[in-house]
């Protein structure tokens, strides 16, 4: 028997039920394209990634987005792709100090390494982009970059036989515009997940650090210098402030002036903010795989991590918008030889050759 | 199912009901939280001096403040929030709705209570939590330390004269010990009019209170592990900076 409150409640499901599928023509427009959800398996230890909810990860837009990021018609003379300066082998980034873009042109920003990118925020070193979708419109339009208009992108793909399909199995129409190739590009971004270094396999208990590389994590959590000169120092490197190991992510992916220069060349988030408070600031980049991502810094000053730990260790230029973790600009960390091999033991342990070498995200059009 | 019947009947029949019973059942509220310098409210990145003279800015200021509760007349309490983080280079109002009635305090704590400090994973909470990482935003920096109760750093220079200033100063409290709870005597009514209530941050006697000044040439740094003493003034003179009004 039917009691009266399960009736009651079977009554109330109808309504729910009757008011959230009213609109049959919407439903009609998305049922062809059916493209198959796509879940992103959350690695021990990492916070939930946030998918904008208007750009649901499916196995087709994922595909399409990958073909998108490797195509060369994306820029003005179809002779780069994203990934010509995101090379898988250098962590999504370039081993050159400036990328070149279209017709040689040279910029003044290091490529920023695609790595667990989907956690990231406020994208590009001067933060200028919210989300992914955002920041993917920018370097087709640059003239630095691909030089190209996305309406010549959008004419260029439409006449390719290979998109049509891919457009209407993720989309559910063979439309080709500007914000779907964002989407799918952007799908595609948040698939770039790097999770199995060794550093990874000692937090789940399958590796164990040598005595150096676990020394250089010590150094790396530990606050910096000496406590005869700043109370508290504990002859430490003080990375984990800015490359906030929390949910592991190496990086807390804000804004900071680690004391490169007393007076910029580059302003920064400052340049595109105005605010003087954010001058020569840049976002703090992630730390893992940064063995296969050099040079360093927005502007790729050096070229190998000896040389950002002495960085480091010499306490950098003081300024007006210097961050207060940089706290020895007199004396710096007095990190011993022996310490500093340390750090970059410890810093080769976020090395994860199995993400760089994945086939899955390398060029489809080869 | 049965249960969930019951309880949207129970929801049907015991809610408000306007039409029956004009009085309201609960009223609004609304509390703003937020920070003074010397008397004026607070502007984080503005030039102000300090009580020795010196030129300083504020370049970060924020708190978390948790298990917030009105207390009643009768002594019970009614939760507001379990868990707000508050960044005073925005302004912080918690807009909610009260049972109708008098009352006569509100009760917080400065931080995060030990259970949810260490131990809990910040990872494991979605990202509109300000527990989590992205929520926590600045306030949480490794797996094994615990969060940030309160952030407040910016530069000073030690010259009346000074323009440029490039002497940082950053007091990063954390840790189980420095768990404040605070419960504040002010009696209000909620009723039929919205009640505006204060919780002020008086930012000036974190540095200089009745008993104890800290002097910024000399004591400048502390992410609490490193320099408790100091950690454990700056939480003194901050515990009793904060005043709540209507």
């Amino acid at each position: 028997m039917i009691g009266r409150q399960t009736y009651f409640f079977i009554s109330l499901l109808t309504v729910i039920s009757i008011f959230s599928c009213r609109n049959k023509e919407e439903e009609v427009e998305c049922l062809p394209a059916d493209p198959t959800p796509y879940t992103v398996v959350i690695p021990p230890f990492f916070p939930p990634m946030d998918i904008p909810a208007d750009n649901p990860m499916t196995v087709e837009g994922i595909d399409l987005g990958r073909f998108l990021f490797w195509d060369v018609q994306l820029s003005a003379d179809n002779s780069i792709s994203c990934g010509a300066c995101h090379l898988p082998e250098a962590a999504f980034s370039d081993n050159s100090q400036f990328s070149v873009g279209v017709n040689g042109a040279v910029g003044t920003r290091q490529s920023m390494a695609l790595v667990n990118i989907g956690w990231a925020r406020d994208y590009f070193w001067d933060s200028r982009a919210a989300t992914l979708e955002e920041q993917i419109h920018d370097p087709v339009v640059n003239p630095i970059e691909m030089a190209e208009t996305w309406e010549d992108v959008v004419s260029k793909i439409e006449a390719d036989p290979i998109y049509p399909p891919k457009f209407l199995a993720a989309f559910g129409s063979t439309d080709v515009t500007e914000l779907r190739m964002r989407k799918a590009i952007a799908q595609f971004l948040r698939t770039l997940i790097s999770a199995d270094s060794n550093f990874d396999k000692w937090r789940r208990g399958e590796y164990i650090l040598s005595e150096s590389e676990f020394r250089g994590y010590e150094l790396f959590l530990k606050e910096g210098g000496d406590p005869e000169v700043v109370v508290g120092g504990e002859f430490g490197a003080d990375c984990f402030h800015c490359h906030v190991e929390a949910g592991m992510q190496f990086s807390d992916y804000l804004p900071h002036n680690n004391g490169l220069d007393a007076v910029f060349t580059d302003l920064g988030v400052g340049g595109f903010t105005g605010d003087p408070l954010q001058m020569g600031k840049f976002k703090t980049p992630t730390l893992r795989n940064i063995e296969l991502s050099a040079p360093y810094m927005h502007d790729g000053r050096f070229s190998t991590l000896e040389a950002v730990v002495e960085h480091y260790n010499s306490g950098g230029q003081p300024s007006e918008t210097i961050d207060p973790f940089m706290k020895y600009t007199s004396g710096g960390l007095t990190l011993s030889p022996q310490s500093k091999a340390d750090i970059i033991n410890f810093l080769k342990t976020l090395t994860d050759t199995s993400f760089v070498n994945n086939p899955a995200f390398h060029n489809p059009h080869e | 199912m049965k249960y969930l019947s019951l309880l949207l009947i129970a929801v049907v029949f015991f809610g408000c009901k306007k039409e029956e019973n004009n009085a309201p059942c609960s009223g609004d509220v609304n509390i703003e939280v937020r920070a003074t310098w010397y008397g004026s409210p607070l502007v984080v990145g503005e030039k102000y001096s300090n009580s020795l003279g010196f030129p300083m800015r504020i370049e970060q200021f924020k708190t978390y403040l948790t298990g917030i509760k009105a207390v009643r007349a009768d002594g019970s309490t009614v939760k507001i929030s379990d868990v707000e983080l508050l960044n005073f280079a925005n302004t912080n109002n918690l807009s909610l709705t009260l049972p109708v009635g008098e009352y006569t305090g509100l009760r917080f704590a400065v931080g995060v209570p030990a259970e949810i400090n260490i131990g809990s994973d910040p990872a494991s909470y979605p990202s509109s939590s300000p527990l989590s990482i992205s929520g926590a935003f600045g306030m949480f920096w490794t797996w094994n330390s615990g969060y940030i109760f309160v952030k407040f750093e910016g530069k000073t220079a030690f010259d009346e004269t000074a323009v440029v200033l490039n002497q940082p100063f950053a007091f990063h409290i954390g840790t189980d010990n420095f768990y404040s709870e605070h419960d504040f005597a002010l009696n209000f009514t909620v009723g039929e009019s919205p009640v505006n209530l204060d919780i002020v941050f008086e930012a000036d006697k974190f540095l200089v209170g009745e008993n104890d000044t800290i002097d910024l040439e000399v004591d400048y740094i502390t992410h609490s592990t490193d320099n408790m003493p100091l950690a454990e003034r700056f939480m003194n003179l901050y515990n009793d900076a904060i005043t709540v009004s209507k």
